[in-house]
């Protein structure tokens, strides 16, 4: 028996690594599209309105 | 006779002395020389502590203890309301364009008159409380 343990050691490595030959795995990664928050929008406007209201009474600011 | 050349008088003065106001529906760039023109009147009547900025982006005249709007000149009252009438037409331009409300750009324009009031003038704050706007913060140099 103890002169077959070593022929039984090799002969699972074998099996095992010829097994993970065959295991194909796959890996799929799912990307979700980016969600934007309504504040983000909200935000966005607001910058734009400030900038508009700049634009217009700027100079008359500065009067 | 007599009278009505007296009247005629009065309204030809009363026409060069008052400061044009026109309707809101002139030209962006019509509006602005209004505006342009009613700023020293307006500077003084909220010197005078008669008229402040709202937080609605407009003037107001102010109002005692009582609760009771402060006498002001009927003239300067049209000014009041040629201005506001102005600025809504303004906001109402820049909502359109930037897809938001008249009273959403009033409130942000309200906000910048704030931060850029002369130190004393009346100011409504968000929270609908009237102050007197502080001394500006001075402006820090970059060494």
């Amino acid at each position: 028996m103890k002169k077959f343990l070593p022929v039984l050691a090799a002969a699972a490595v074998l099996l095992g690594l010829g097994a993970s030959a065959c295991i194909k795995t796959q890996n799929e990664v799912d990307v979700k599209p980016i969600e934007i928050k309504p504040v983000h929008i909200t935000l966005d406007i607001n910058i734009r309105i400030e900038k508009a209201l700049d634009d217009f009474f700027g100079d008359l600011d500065a009067l | 006779m007599k009278k009505l050349l007296a009247l005629s008088i009065a309204a030809l003065t009363l026409a060069f002395a008052v400061p044009q106001v026109l309707s809101a529906a002139d030209d962006a760039a019509t509006i602005k020389k209004h505006m342009a023109e009613r700023k020293p009147k307006i500077e003084t009547l909220k010197k005078a502590g008669s008229v402040g900025e709202a937080k609605t982006g407009y003037l107001e005249v102010m109002k005692d203890k009582d609760g009771k709007e402060v006498k002001i000149e009927d003239a300067d009252k049209k000014i009041v309301d040629a201005e506001n009438a102005d600025r809504k037409a303004v906001y109402a331009a820049i909502a359109k364009k930037e897809g938001s409300t008249v009273d959403k750009v009033g409130e942000l324009r309200a906000k910048q008159i704030r931060s850029k009031a002369n130190e004393g003038d009346y100011i409504q704050g968000e929270d609908g409380k009237w102050i007197k706007a502080p001394k500006p913060a001075p402006v820090e140099e970059k060494k």
